[in-house]
């Protein structure tokens, strides 16, 4: 994958570069670039390939790069920044690796297996959108880890909201604008040999995508949809990496910003506990507790429950 | 209604972890209830939080466990690192980590408990051959409780 990235930089959309002299500045044979040509056409990039000129891009491509990813982030340190042209999944890659630093990040172009919650497919088309992970360790899951997904959505939402002043969180921690969804976060935890947690922020956000995301079971919209600009994803992803960061490093449960954000607000909400097709209650959504937890005042029972999993869904009036 | 019946929803009451049970049929109804009795057995709880719904189960914990114990299987038990919904596959169309009678290593994972969209892989701290499973899917699962028992 590292050489077909390094071929796809060099494939200009302004001219025909020779497989010759792409595979001189990779260090690679002219066959490797027609090979890497051929990779980067199935991940989804229009190459075109004429006779006794070379390659050209059929669209400008804006590639991500870690070195001006790095120059604006201010708020964190990151040990690792690995910016990568295809992965399965940013967040099991980092969940099985050795981890050694206090935050590693991982940034990829596209997703063979994006996925969210309980195996849902995130669709991760090359070179549009972000899909990053962070990731830490801790000797121990403190209470404040609990709700690092509710910290994290309300961090990412904080930074979207330059972008997209009506963005929402749909909790406990989906991006939505106008009941479109624009991202997702799923945060995976895992025991180490040594005992210590391994803590995995995973986030994906429709940035450029524009054309139909075939596949997808919901509404969805990207930034670029909403404000009709492509949008410099290398600033985007490092103002993500400051503020998320500082969540998985320093988690605080500080949900005061949760009111401006909720979609549920007031909405009649169904629960779906065990079940993901048949809601096992519906009623009421009242904002979240101290924990993070939903609040929900269940059609015909006395008390609020406290959700701490499952997954709520707007309920439409019959 | 049959008196048999009422103490046959008594006798499932006491097996079970539920607090209360109402039961219809046609016009008649019936409500057990098992809290006051055990706020009689248990008079230094009596005084229970206000935030009681879901702060109350936990003084009574100790007792519902004592009952319990003998279904458990003897073994060694994965506990829950966290409060949340027990999990036995990644995806409700993908099979489970583990069955009964399966052999899991020590780092192994055997479930997901999830919190708020964290997902817990737990593993196997201890090799050997799944006793129990001691949670259905989608289950809420307690800070401690016993997940899964290895042998």
């Amino acid at each position: 994958m590292h050489s077909h990235y390094r071929v796809l930089k060099q494939l200009s959309h302004q001219k025909f570069n020779s497989g010759e002299k792409i595979g001189k500045i990779c260090q690679v044979t002219k066959a490797m670039v027609w090979k890497s040509v051929e990779k980067l056409r199935k991940l989804g990039i229009d190459v075109i390939a004429v006779n006794g000129r070379g390659y050209k891009l059929a669209q400008n491509i804006i590639l991500l790069d870690s070195n001006e990813i790095l120059s604006h982030i201010h708020n964190v340190k990151l040990d690792c920044l690995n910016v990568s042209l295809s992965e399965t999944s940013t967040n099991s890659v980092l969940l099985e690796q050795k981890n050694t630093g206090q935050l590693n990040a991982l940034i990829t172009e596209h997703q063979s297996s994006g996925r969210g919650r309980r195996g849902k497919v995130w669709v991760s088309p090359i070179a549009k959108n972000i899909y990053m992970s962070l990731c830490t360790s801790s000797e121990e899951l403190t209470p404040a880890h609990g709700s690092l997904s509710i910290q994290t959505g309300l961090a990412v939402a904080g930074v979207l909201k330059q972008y997209i002043p009506n963005i929402q969180l749909k909790w406990p921690n989906d991006l939505w604008v106008n009941q479109h969804k624009i991202g997702g976060i799923l945060v995976d935890v895992k025991v180490q040999a040594n005992g210590d947690f391994k803590i995995v922020f995973g986030l994906g956000l429709n940035v450029n995508v524009l054309t139909a995301l075939e596949k997808v079971d919901q509404p969805w919209t990207s930034i670029c949809q909403l404000l009709g600009q492509e949008i410099n994803r290398n600033i985007l992803a490092a103002q993500l990496i400051d503020v998320c960061g500082q969540c998985l490093i320093n988690p605080s449960p500080d949900f005061s910003r949760w009111d401006e954000f909720d979609a549920l607000k007031s909405s009649t909400v169904n629960v779906f506990t065990a079940s993901d097709k048949k809601p096992s209650c519906f009623g009421e959504a009242l904002g979240i507790n101290s924990l993070g937890n939903l609040l929900v005042q269940v059609e015909g029972e006395s008390s609020v429950r406290e959700l701490t999993g499952g997954e709520v869904s707007i309920r439409v009036k019959q | 209604m049959d008196i048999r019946k009422v103490k046959k929803l008594i006798e499932l009451l006491e097996e079970s972890g539920i607090d209360e049970i109402e039961i219809s049929e046609g016009e008649e109804s019936i409500r057990i209830s098992r809290s006051s009795a055990k706020n009689q057995l248990l008079p230094q709880y009596a005084p229970a939080p206000i935030a009681a719904p879901l702060a109350a189960p936990a003084p009574i914990a100790p007792v519902v466990a004592v009952e319990a114990e003998p279904s458990v299987p003897a073994g060694h038990s994965v506990k829950s690192p966290m409060v949340g919904s027990f999990y036995r596959a990644p995806s409700p169309s993908s099979p489970s980590f583990v069955e009964i009678g399966q052999t899991v290593k020590a780092g192994d994972t055997v479930c997901i408990v999830e919190a708020m969209k964290m997902m817990n892989q737990i593993e196997a701290d201890k090799s050997g051959v799944v006793k129990a499973i001691l949670l259905e899917n989608g289950q809420a699962v307690e800070f401690d409780q016993p997940l899964i028992i290895i042998e």
